[in-house]
């Protein structure tokens, strides 16, 4: 049979395949429809230091092939995470990586201090790239100079504990940023987040999402997510030894396994859970079937093997 | 360790029995489940729903498609889509038949009328949480509007079969006769809705433009029948789906009378589990919401603390 573990960041994950943020809940949600023990790893909606009620309606909108969300990253807030989730993530054999959202690096380092001395937390991915926010997200993302402070900053903060750098698409090179990333320490790259989009309403003319732009994700972004993975490990994570968590329209085993040869060590699945609530147990189960079929021994042979 | 499917909850395939238009704007879909879809759905109560897989359904031929749709139906879908019971029968352990009644709207809409009897459909549910009715009440006055009746008409039933000592009143409105979701209006010589009337169901029926009962707004006509008639208010509760002004009214109305009202709320939602956020609903803050940031109002979810709601929370 195939192995289809990784290696990714000193753990030894049974697959390539992670929840994406803001797609899954916090832990459980998805226990009725799935195996939550069976994935590679589980990405946590993003935590804020207060809670966040989110944006005024309507928050998401039908794009052919996708969708687009501002969502405004609604959610518990800290001291809720801690007192009525991590007791629940604790019981889970899965690793598990608490994204980070926040306004201020302040925030951030607060969020990420707080929860860096629980055992089980594996590690942090720190939201820079969320659209759809006033302040913080997208903002940090941008600019080089304020990825670098962000990222180091925060890395302080881990105890060590592995941080991935989850970056936007909206920027004109990509690997300036992923560069700024990698230079002040993220330990990995996830890429891409969504794209700034917007639906108009053609009787009103108005934009459909209270929050005009929203976040493009599902199939329609797949092939450029590929092509900007590949191109951020040729240009930034190959040369600095970096692993990429590849991201952007997920649907198939078949989609996982082309993230994976443009340059990803893993993937995240987002969208397509909203579809198929067990999406990301069916890819990873339908990995083997690849393998099989092409005679390949290891997974992770595959990565960056783009001729 | 957490047990998988605690609360039965879960993605089924479900089999097309029948697929049939209502008039001009509605298909009646009856779906039967086997197996622990069966199980599932047998315990499902009126005002949950389900989420019907529609991204790998064909389009119709484009002279199938109503012409104010043709356009917008050549975009894809990809999400799934939510639909309340118009009526559960539990035939045996191992078979539930579910129907339900949608209204043909838009792109997945229009690809549903292609489906036919024996087809295959990924069906996700129970979903939310339904209606609840205390052994308190005696009566209880079912307001719907639209393509909001189905609910409605489903917990007619239940009532009728569950809750015998309970008085059961109808109040029904639509814009026209045509958009009267029942196969009985349909007919030119429709005189009342026979689907709730066999059932001792006492019903008034509005129409916005006078087409079929009386001409006007279906609150207005409760609100009418609620100075002729005594009630007991706190013994009497409200049920209602609908269009979200006329929910609002009546959640005035209901608050003027002092009657407690539940109400069936409608959202987009993106993936109808909990997980997408999409779906909000602000509430009093003393509700507790999916977050509270000690303001006085917070959000709930339609889908997961939904989709039904007391008026009373809900910030219309």
């Amino acid at each position: 049979m195939s192995d289809i573990s990784i290696d990714f960041l000193g753990l030894k994950l049974k697959n390539p395949v992670f929840t994406a943020s803001g797609t899954c809940g916090y832990i459980d949600e998805l226990s009725d429809y799935m195996d939550i023990n069976s994935l590679g790893g589980f990405i946590t909606k993003s935590i804020s230091i207060k809670p966040r009620m989110g944006n005024k309606l309507p928050r998401v909108a039908e794009t052919s092939c996708g969708m687009i969300n501002a969502i405004g990253l609604a959610n518990i807030g800290l001291d809720r995470f801690v007192k009525e989730k991590l007791p629940i993530i604790a019981e889970y054999d899965v690793p598990v990586f608490v994204n980070l959202a926040g306004e201020t690096i302040d925030d951030y380092v607060r969020v990420t201090e707080a929860l860096a001395e629980y055992d089980s937390i594996a590690g942090f991915e720190l939201n820079i790239s969320c659209p759809n926010v006033k302040a913080g997200g997208i903002t940090f993302g941008t600019d080089p100079k304020a990825i670098e402070k962000i990222t180091s900053e925060v890395k302080k903060a881990t105890s060590g504990k592995p941080m991935i750098v989850k970056l936007t698409p909206t920027v004109t090179d990509i690997s300036v940023t992923a560069q700024a990333a990698v230079n002040a320490g993220a330990d990995a790259l996830s890429l891409v987040n969504t794209f700034t989009a917007m639906v108009i309403d053609i009787e009103t003319r108005k934009p459909v999402l209270a929050n005009r732009t929203g976040g493009l994700s599902g199939p329609a972004i797949k092939p450029i997510a590929v092509y900007l993975v590949n191109k951020v490990y040729n240009e930034v994570a190959k040369p600095a030894g970096i692993p990429i968590m590849g991201l952007g329209g997920i649907q198939s085993a078949s989609d996982c396994i082309e993230f994976m040869i443009a340059g990803a060590s893993v993937v995240s699945v987002g969208t397509a859970t909203f579809v198929d609530p067990n999406a990301t147990q069916r890819i990873a189960e339908d990995l083997r079937e690849y393998c099989k079929r092409k005679n390949i021994s290891k997974l992770s042979s595959l990565i960056g093997s783009l001729e | 360790m957490c047990e998988n499917h605690k609360d039965n909850k879960g993605v089924f395939l479900a089999q097309v029995r029948y697929n049939e238009p209502i008039g001009d704007y509605y298909y009646r879909l009856s779906l039967e489940f086997s197996g622990k879809g069966a199980a599932s759905f047998a315990k499902a109560k009126p005002g949950q729903f389900l989420e019907i897989k529609v991204n790998t359904l064909s389009t119709p031929a484009i002279s199938d498609i109503p012409e104010h749709l043709r356009d917008t139906s050549r975009r894809n879908v990809l999400l799934r889509r939510p639909f309340s019971f118009v009526d559960i029968q539990t035939v045996d352990e191992n078979k539930t038949v579910v129907d339900i009644i949608y209204l043909v709207t838009g792109a997945s809409t229009v690809r549903m009328t292609t489906l036919s009897p024996q087809d295959e459909l990924s069906v996700t549910g129970p979903l939310g949480n339904g209606f609840s009715i205390d052994n308190s009440k005696d009566c209880v006055i079912l307001v719907a509007g639209g393509v909001g009746v189905p609910p409605i008409e489903h917990v007619a039933n239940w009532l009728v079969q569950n809750r015998k000592d309970v008085k059961i009143l109808a109040f029904i409105g639509a814009r026209s006769k045509a958009h009267l979701p029942f196969a009985s209006t349909q007919r030119a010589d429709a005189k009342g809705i026979e689907e709730l009337e066999s059932i001792g169901v006492e019903t008034f029926v509005t129409t916005d433009d006078g087409s079929f009962g009386d001409s006007g707004f279906v609150t207005d006509r409760l609100s009418k029948w609620l100075s002729a008639n005594k009630i007991v208010a706190d013994k009497t509760l409200i049920l209602s789906c609908g269009p979200e002004p006329m929910l609002k009214n009546l959640s005035k109305l209901a608050e003027k009378s002092n009657i407690d009202t539940q109400v069936s709320l409608e959202r987009i939602m993106a993936c109808g589990i909990g997980l997408c956020q999409s779906c909000a609903v602000e509430v009093n803050a003393e509700s507790k919401g999916q977050t509270n940031n000690n303001t006085e109002t917070t959000y709930k979810l339609c889908c997961k603390d939904g989709p039904v709601f007391n008026s009373k929370e809900v910030i219309w």
